[in-house]
């Protein structure tokens, strides 16, 4: 099969410029002001819910959830609701014109519940009003009768240890039989053999918590009825193209009756993913019932129960080692709790089931896997998806490991870490652009890893400092779970501006700039020409989803070889004009002009306009599509992702004894991305990512009372890192191993930023305990509450009390 | 019936008179009733910040205030920093040290910036921190927050309140513009 | 009728619907300037009940030794601009575990002035707050001033409070101490906490501090009164943030570094 002309335009683009330093680019690796920092900063409506004010006489949408976690439906009775002052119409699953469904992979989630309530935050009825108030008090009105069924909170209530069977228990989703929602595994080598050869096993349970994104802005969506029956929505979603594809089947219209357009978004980290079908899909219906704008917009509380969580983990994990540290295989059970709805849970379980043994060289595998439901909030997309799960036990395995054979962390993972020319463990060959032991001794180095290790050991204090190491990989785009492919228009304007389309949204992770930067070194023209304009199904085209760190890989492929095509056409015109080859055309704009010619120019917007005149067209669309994954069910063999980006991260901490406080002083990252392209979004979210893992490993998690309702719906309750609360100093590394199916050798960055550091954090805790592998056997549950490691300095006495 | 009050409102230096309804919040008056939409709602329970806005020059939780207990009030929002064309120095601070992600936090931070440098200059490490707790930014910009608090208390030390928002896009770049 | 003050408080009772929707609020910002005040008297300070923290922080409450809690409160309240609002009055009304002025003032034995059109009465803190939000002010009686009695000079107090991140927290535990030492030894100590038991009101160790009044000031004497003394009136209960095991041990934590911390700071330390 021949090579197709974008995989050729990409791998031609990275062959020419791998040996180029990235300082000598142009504006790839520059500290680049994002494209819509200006408007940010003079606080223009550029979210959702700013722009209710530009529509008149809109109707607004409440919700009206469940009183009960668990529960069959006798009667919804709307009557008293629907003659409250001020309300226009109660609707319930009988008014969805087409299919009542909002399931992300699969068909399990009712926008509107029908027969039963699986958690806290199902809607039972939606109330349009005149005003949020009057909408909100109607739905105290609304009468639901219901046949309370038992609440299951413990994923170990669904499945047992030793197989993951599935146990008897009150069915959640009776409909499908199983509340077993998928199943993955991993069958590698002679598991058996390996742990008969093994000078050390090492065997523990681990847990991680149910966090929540805790983005500032609150869902939000605006419907407008259109006058051919369609209907054009304004909402927080991170995938327009797969929010319109819920909205259509929920309203029974074509795909081109229903347009999406998604605004800048204040936060999403994959929250807003599927929570955005919901909220269009609410807004769209109540505008087309009243033929009237309609808003959706959910309160904190409505957010915290009512959106994707990160999937709190079970896992029991056993490693085995020689003496000299070499990994020999790697056993495991997973237990993944996607809470009332499947979301995403599926491809949340095969992510993880992927990175479950780390990115290091394991030959033996036996890994088993299954993602369950219970009647927690549902649990989706969050940045890391599955990864930071595993990536918590396995580092934490590592850890265990070297303390028991004596080897420096650092050591045990330079040992086993993945290099080029290795296989992972599902056998796919990594024949470039591995960059993990360079990541590793940069950031060693950095870090002074050794001095503080020697100086923080034996300490006796009631403050006592830690510091911990962990190393990650990330496969980059989605790999297997769909169809990756993502596009790309690019416009050049008759005075020489630029228009950018794609499909691909911002939630704050200023991706989209990489891909200006893309576009502004290949064209030669400087970013400040191009204009982004907002996602939108009806104009732009089809990216894919803005999920799994696709979007500088993916999207900026797209856009490079939209930009190289028109690039080839400027440059043959330019040769024309000029009188030299063409692949000796300098654009610089607004200068052009030939290499061995400088002073003989043409400026950028002549070249544009001779194109007008001559026929040169000036628009082009770009296509990119991944390599086909290939995953072989039964044994977990094959190429999961295309590529991987890896990274390592060392925290160094302080512990309060007394208090069991823990506070992150330092930390350094270093992230192998393979080029740098956008060196001030690339910082910052090694930055932020670092912040939100810190949140995770310390502080983050979700409570249920044992009905299943949240206790903590709001920010006090739900604890994130305040200005108070972050180290000192984090330092961002950048490892530029490179890619050839990468923009300029690019890699993902968005996710891999939080994957290993809740890890690197428990370990530093672990040290700073410093009571042999017994004690740093207990750290093994995120996030490590001050009562939690309290707990152990108790129970072991490690104050010497 | 819902009796109204008059309330007389100074906000970004225009003279406002409003019938309110007793119960109307003021960030619901900033961003409904008048369209300063760059005052945020992120929680409705003063804990997140985002919602702060300067009242008589100090930080206010709009979500937890009542317009008709503000009669004779001023109020700055980030639209009134600075006028049509001109960029604020903590604008320009806070665009220069490059922290914005999501950019739903950032008004209030630099609000916040605000009050805060209109009390001192020099504010200490720990002071900007405490203020600056005072909103949360989730996409993790702290540091560079900080940053900007020094970098605009810079700019006011030297008497630079308003810059040429053009001049400023062509430094920030230090790329060429197309106009 | 409800009295609104900083509102940091009552609007968000109100909107999680805790209390009754009131039929009026009454806006207090018309007689707010004659009732926020610090006024150092010969042995007294007399606080007008809608001074805000931040009025509190300008004031001689945070540059004396002997209110030095005051400075601690301030520091973990809330948030910074939450501060610029909210009033002391306000904070003492909301009654409840996690209003930290009111554990700090359980310490000082202040007086509270309620007025009404009868006239003025004072009460004690314990005579004020009742339990959670339950408070023996009637209807029509507002909160008029705190009367906090100068300590002697040799005395400073401390607060602490903690939690997973250091602001926007309810507190694990939170605790308040005011000492006073001559030379080396306890000629007084109060000590507050969140709670004690039962009451979900901030409420005084009288036992551990008549423990340790007159006792020379020392590790061991600590230790004791920290280990032995203060379990044996100090009931905590468990949720679903933590435990009361952790919450009891964390009290003799928040105890021993709030005396030792008061004597350094007695001494002219931090």
């Amino acid at each position: 099969m021949s090579k197709p002309e974008y995989v050729e335009i990409v791998e031609k683009v990275f062959d020419k410029t791998r040996s180029k330093p990235t300082k000598e680019f142009k504006y790839i690796g520059k500290e680049i002001l994002r494209w819509d920092a200006i408007s940010k900063i003079r606080g223009e409506k550029i979210f959702v819910a700013d722009l209710i004010n530009l529509f008149k006489n809109p109707v607004f949408v409440y919700s009206v959830r469940t009183k009960y976690a668990h529960a069959r439906i006798k009667k919804i009775d709307v009557s008293e609701a629907e003659k409250y002052p001020g309300v226009i119409k109660v609707l319930t699953y009988k008014d969805i014109p087409g299919i009542n469904d909002v399931g992300y992979v699969i068909p399990d989630q009712p926008l509107l519940a029908d027969k039963k309530v699986r958690y806290i935050g199902d809607t039972v009825a939606l109330v349009i009003a005149e005003s949020l108030e009057n909408a909100r008090d109607a739905g105290e009105l609304v009468n639901v009768e219901y046949e309370p069924l038992e609440v299951i909170l413990d994923p170990l209530k669904i499945v047992e240890w030793g197989g993951l069977r599935e146990k008897e228990h009150t069915l959640i989703h009776d409909e499908r039989g199983s509340d077993v929602v998928s199943r993955y595994k991993i069958r590698a080598g002679d598991i058996k053999k390996a742990e008969q050869e093994a000078a050390v096993v090492i065997e523990n349970e681990y847990r991680t918590p149910m966090q929540e994104h805790a983005y500032i802005e609150t869902e939000a969506a605006i419907a407008i009825p259109e006058p051919n029956g369609g209907v054009t929505i304004y909402a927080k979603t991170q995938c327009p193209f797969d929010t319109r594809r819920a909205v259509a089947q929920v309203l029974g219209l074509p795909f081109n009756m229903v347009r999406v357009i998604a605004p800048s978004l204040g936060g999403g980290f994959g929250g807003a993913e599927d929570v955005g079908n919901e909220i269009a899909a609410k807004a769209a219906l109540a505008a087309l019932v009243t033929k009237r704008p309609a808003v959706v917009l959910f309160t904190r509380e409505e957010s915290i129960i009512g959106h994707a969580k990160r999937h709190p983990m079970i896992a029991r994990y056993k490693h085995m080692a020689a003496r000299d540290g070499t990994l020999l295989g790697v056993e495991a059970e997973i237990i993944l709790d996607t809470g009332a709805y499947a979301s995403l849970g599926p491809f949340v379980g095969w992510r993880a089931i992927v990175h479950s043994t780390g990115p290091y060289r394991v030959k033996n595998a036996k890994i088993d896997l299954a993602v369950v439901y219970t009647n927690k909030v549902y649990a989706g997309a969050f940045r890391g998806f599955g990864n930071p799960q595993v990536s918590f036990a396995v580092e934490r395995q590592m850890d265990l490991l070297a303390e028991e054979l004596g080897i420096d962390p650092v050591e045990i993972r330079l040992k086993n870490a993945l290099r080029n020319g290795d296989r992972t463990v599902h056998g796919q060959l990594l024949d470039h652009g591995v960059g993990l032991v360079e990541a590793i001794q940069k950031a060693v180095e950095a870090a002074n890893w050794y001095e503080k290790r020697k100086l923080y050991a034996n300490q006796k204090g009631l403050l006592r400092r830690g510091i911990g190491i962990a190393v990650m990989y990330h496969g980059n785009s989605i790999g297997a779970e769909g169809a990756d492919f993502s596009s790309a228009t690019i416009i050049i304007q008759r005075d020489g501006s630029i228009i950018f389309r794609t499909g691909l949204t911002d939630f704050g992770q200023g991706a989209i700039q990489g891909i200006v930067n893309i576009i502004a070194e290949t064209l030669g023209v400087p970013p400040t020409y191009i204009k982004v304009e907002w996602p939108d199904t009806a104009a732009t085209p089809d990216a894919g989803p803005t999920v799994a760190s696709r979007s500088t890989v993916m999207g900026g492929n797209a856009a490079l070889v939209a930009a190289y095509r028109l690039r080839q056409r400027l440059n043959r015109l330019a040769s024309e004009l000029l009188g030299c080859d063409p692949e000796k055309i300098v654009i610089d704009a607004p200068d052009v002009y030939c290499s061995d010619d400088p002073e003989n120019k043409i400026t950028w917007q002549e070249l544009v306009e001779q194109s007008f005149w001559k026929g040169v067209p000036l628009q082009e669309f770009g296509y990119f599509r991944a390599p086909p994954a290939e995953w072989d069910e039964e044994t977990g063999q094959g190429a999961p992702y295309m590529h991987y980006t890896f990274g390592a991260i060392i925290s160094d901490v302080e512990l309060d004894m007394e208090t069991g406080v823990v506070r992150v002083k330092e930390a350094v990252t270093a992230y192998d991305i393979g080029r740098l392209i956008n060196k001030t979004g690339a910082d910052l979210h090694a930055i932020g990512g670092y912040i939100q893992g810190m949140g995770y490993a310390l502080m983050e998690d979700l409570y249920y009372s044992p009905d299943g309702k949240v206790y903590n719906v709001s920010l006090s309750t739900y604890h994130v890192p305040t200005a108070l609360d972050i180290p000192e100093k984090i330092t961002p590394i950048w490892v530029e191993a490179g890619f050839r199916r990468g923009p300029y050798g690019a890699k993902g960055l968005g996710e891999p930023s939080i994957v290993a550091i809740a890890p690197s954090i428990a370990n530093a805790v672990a040290h700073a305990l410093g009571g042999g592998v017994q004690v740093s056997k207990d750290v093994n549950k995120i996030p490590l509450t001050p009562d939690y490691i309290y707990s152990i300095i108790k129970k072991y006495k490690l104050l010497g009390k | 019936m819902v009796e109204t009050i008059r309330v007389n409102l100074k906000v970004n230096g225009k003279q406002y008179v409003l019938d309110i309804p007793p119960d109307e919040r003021l960030i619901d008056t900033l961003r409904y009733r008048l369209g300063f939409t760059s005052v945020k709602e992120g929680c409705g329970r003063g804990e997140c910040g985002s919602c702060i806005v300067l009242v008589n020059g100090l930080p206010r939780h709009s979500c937890l205030t009542l317009t008709a207990t503000l009669d004779g009030a001023e109020i700055l929002t980030v639209e009134g920093l600075a006028p049509e064309g001109k960029l604020h120095a903590i604008q320009v601070a806070f665009l220069e040290t490059r922290g914005v992600q999501c950019g739903f936090c950032t008004p209030a931070f630099m609000l916040l910036t605000k009050a805060l440098l209109d009390k001192t200059l020099d504010p200490s490490d720990e002071e900007i921190k405490q203020w600056l707790a005072s909103a949360i930014c989730r996409c993790g910009s702290y540091h560079y927050y900080f940053k900007a608090v020094r970098k605009a208390a810079e700019y006011l030390k030297k008497g630079k309140i308003l810059f040429d928002e053009k001049e400023v896009r062509k430094n920030l770049y230090k790329l060429p513009l197309l106009r | 009728m409800k009295p609104l003050a900083g509102g940091t408080e009552l609007l968000l009772l109100i909107r999680d619907k805790k209390i009754p929707t009131p039929k009026y609020l009454l806006d207090l910002n018309a007689i707010r300037k004659e009732l926020s005040y610090v006024k150092l008297e010969e042995d007294k300070v007399r606080i007008g009940a809608a001074t805000t923290l931040y009025e509190l922080s300008q004031s001689i409450l945070h540059k004396d030794k002997r209110y030095a809690g005051f400075v601690d409160v301030f520091y973990g309240f809330a948030t910074m601009a939450m501060r610029f609002y909210a009033t002391i009055g306000g904070n003492i009304l909301s009654a409840t575990q996690y209003n930290d002025y009111l554990t700090l003032l359980t310490v000082y034995e202040p007086e509270l002035v309620l007025v009404s059109k009868e006239g003025e009465r004072r009460l004690t803190l314990e005579q004020l707050v009742l339990d959670k939000r339950k408070l023996a002010i009637k209807p029509d009686e507002l909160l008029k001033e705190i009367i906090i009695p100068v300590p002697p000079e040799n005395t400073s107090s401390s607060f602490m409070k903690f939690d997973r991140r250091r602001i926007l927290i309810a507190g694990v535990v939170t605790g308040a101490v005011l000492l006073t030492l001559n030379d080396n030894v306890i000629e007084d100590v109060k000590i507050s906490f969140d709670m004690i038991r039962e009451k979900r009101v901030p409420g005084r160790a009288k036992k551990t501090e008549e423990f340790l009044r007159g006792k020379e000031l020392s590790e061991e004497v600590v230790e004791e009164a920290a280990e032995k003394i203060l379990p044996s009136e100090m009931e905590r209960v468990s949720d679903w943030w933590t435990t009361a095991e952790y919450r009891l041990d964390m009290s003799k934590v928040v105890l021993k570094r709030n005396i030792f911390r008061a004597a350094r700071r007695i001494r002219g330390g931090k």
